[in-house]
């Protein structure tokens, strides 16, 4: 059995834990050609994420004194610079998501350099840093995305669902290479949560995921995750995870988390640095 | 007085369980829309369950003493034939399940010949053993299947319902000596678990995943259920699904106490079939495979046709 952990985190740690939050905002329910939204109430639900999500889950943080990494689209930045301000002076990790949240594999790879260069100018004007970190938005990323993030500098992705600890995606020495930092659809709140009418979401109008049985399903896989020493990565929306209710299940799991032994909170751009100077050895 | 018989088992074993394995793999995914392949994204879900899916089943099923089968699709096992031979080195059965992109009911029957073939010997190449076993790919199956596939060296099928004991396939209203052994959808771990958004999505209108607790209770439930009854409980498992972190915690659960449970016959396919074998070939003519066989016999003095109607 590989009940042994395999991958020497550090301090001894046992396993790493990622607690990401995607900051989308209403890109999600716009026309991501255009900007427009056919439907004021679906804008407002993609609002409440950093108007009210934001604040909530940095006072959680603060709270919990535990560090989140939080991918966040360039139309957001402009909208809510406050905030985005917020996530950063409170030493939070800010990566990059698009300008609109859009599918990198529906856009040519001199589309997608431009979405990343004016997302990137964006979060420097407001926070004074460029990003580091790449979550693809909206599903799939292109054959020639992962080169491009490296030519362009960032030192990790986390979008691919293929394993549940880091790898390199190979396209340069051990040093330079870019670190994949893979997370899972069954530990993402948006698609067990989300909800509305029209446009419909999920397309099946399927049932609302109750809390506590999606929260009972991340404790089983944290469970897991722990037993093989892995990469636990929780992908959050601050419009799905941000309400009162799910904000007390969060503080909850990460409660129940930390009676684990050698757990390693960390963000992104940690276990990226972590695992490159690892495998370079 | 009851009016289900309950079959005698191997060693005075009570029921039969029969863990089954689909190694689909990146296919689950091709097989949805023909982009999958110009995604690494999606497909890299698929890969999983050849990286980490397939070792960690593999060594609980050697710690527990499972006999699986594991029915591998001729188009994984060119693309990971190592991981073919590993799963044969570990003495579990591999069985068939044709070349994995096919509907059978829209191929002819020397198309399906072919297929049948081409993709029995793709596995022979990989493990020097003809596989016996067959579970057709997903999707609509047809008519006349037992003969094609006893030609060419398959003795057991896993893809048919309409019961919870093993039968023979039929043709034209008579048995023929393919056992099959049926499963369910709800004995399957994908239906609840399986997930992807975007174009290749899954399930299509993007369902939740279901409540962990309450698929193991339903799956423990279940045994119990065909324990009860004297049963043959066929569990249906992928790699990419059930063996995640946490989802492969609850299969050692479900295993674990199938395997603590008193005279339970915990069999491969092979060894099910081959039991059923020694049984009378006949099924009795209330048996939907039966009455499918001679449906259309009444109307018609051909053989059935393989067109099946949309209700």
């Amino acid at each position: 059995m590989e009940d042994t952990p395999a991958i020497p985190w550090p301090g001894g740690a046992r396993c790493a834990v990622m607690l990401s939050f995607d900051v989308d905002g209403p890109t999600l329910w716009v026309d991501r050609a255009t900007g427009r939204y056919a439907d004021v109430r679906g804008f407002a639900q993609g609002g409440y994420g950093p108007w009210r999500g934001v604040p909530r889950i940095l006072d959680l943080l603060d709270e919990l004194a535990v560090p989140a990494t939080f991918f966040v689209p360039g139309k957001t930045i402009e909208q809510w610079p406050d905030a985005v301000r917020d996530i950063a002076a409170s030493g939070h990790e800010i990566g990059h998501h698009g300008w609109w949240h859009e599918t990198y594999f529906d856009h040519s790879l001199d589309d997608q350099e431009r979405i990343i260069a004016r997302a990137q100018d964006e979060l420097e004007q407001v926070t004074g840093r460029r990003a580091t970190g790449f979550r693809s938005p909206s599903g799939d990323i292109a054959e020639g995305t992962p080169a491009l993030l490296h030519r362009l500098g960032f030192a990790y992705s986390s979008s691919m669902r293929g394993d549940d600890r880091p790898y390199r995606w190979g396209l340069s020495g051990p040093e330079t290479d870019l670190i994949e930092i893979p997370a899972h659809w069954e530990l993402d709140d948006y698609h067990q949560f989300a909800y509305h009418d029209d446009p419909p979401v999920p397309v099946s109008r399927d049932r609302i995921s109750p809390t506590a049985e999606t929260f009972a399903n991340w404790r089983w896989e944290f469970a897991g995750y722990h037993r093989f020493g892995l990469c636990y990565v929780i992908m959050m929306h601050p419009q799905v995870i941000g309400t009162p209710t799910r904000m007390r299940a969060l503080a909850g799991l990460v409660a129940h988390i930390r009676e684990y032994p050698g757990v390693w909170f960390a963000e992104g751009r940690e276990i990226a640095a972590w695992w490159r100077e690892q495998e370079a050895v | 007085m009851t009016r289900e018989t309950r079959p005698a088992w191997p060693g005075g074993a009570r029921c039969a369980v029969v863990v089954t394995v689909d190694l689909d793999a990146e296919l689950f995914w091709l097989r949805l829309h023909p982009s999958a392949a110009d995604r690494p994204k999606t497909l890299s879900l698929g890969t999983y369950g050849i990286l980490r899916g397939t070792p960690r089943l593999l060594n609980l099923f050697d710690e527990l003493g499972v006999p699986a089968t594991w029915f591998v699709p001729g188009h994984t096992a060119q693309r990971h034939a190592e991981t073919v031979r590993e799963i044969h080195r570990r003495g579990q059965e591999i069985g068939c399940r044709a070349m994995g992109d096919e509907i059978l009911a829209d191929l002819d029957n020397e198309q399906i010949g072919t297929v049948v073939e081409r993709s029995a010997e793709i596995l022979r190449e990989l493990t020097g053993v003809r596989p016996r076993g067959f579970r057709p790919p997903p999707g609509r199956v047809g008519d006349g299947l037992a003969p094609i596939l006893a030609e060419r060296g398959i003795t057991w099928t896993s893809g048919m319902f309409g019961d919870d004991l093993p039968y023979f396939l039929e043709v034209g209203g008579r048995p023929t000596p393919v056992v099959e052994i049926p499963w369910r959808w709800e004995h399957a771990d994908y239906p609840y678990f399986a997930y992807n958004s975007g174009v290749v999505s899954f399930p299509p209108g993007r369902s939740r995943i279901a409540s962990y607790d309450a698929v193991l209770t339903e799956w423990t439930a279940a045994f119990d259920a065909y324990h009860d009854r004297g049963l043959c409980f066929v569990l249906t498992l992928e790699p990419q699904v059930i063996a995640k972190p946490g989802r492969f915690l609850l299969i050692e659960q479900l295993l674990t106490h199938i395997c603590a449970t008193p005279n339970v016959w915990l069999a491969s396919g092979r060894s099910v079939a081959d039991h059923w074998l020694t049984r009378a070939m006949t099924n009795d003519p209330a048996h939907p495979e039966h009455v499918r066989a001679t449906w259309l016999r009444a109307d018609s003095s051909k053989e059935p046709s393989n067109t099946a109607t949309q209700p």
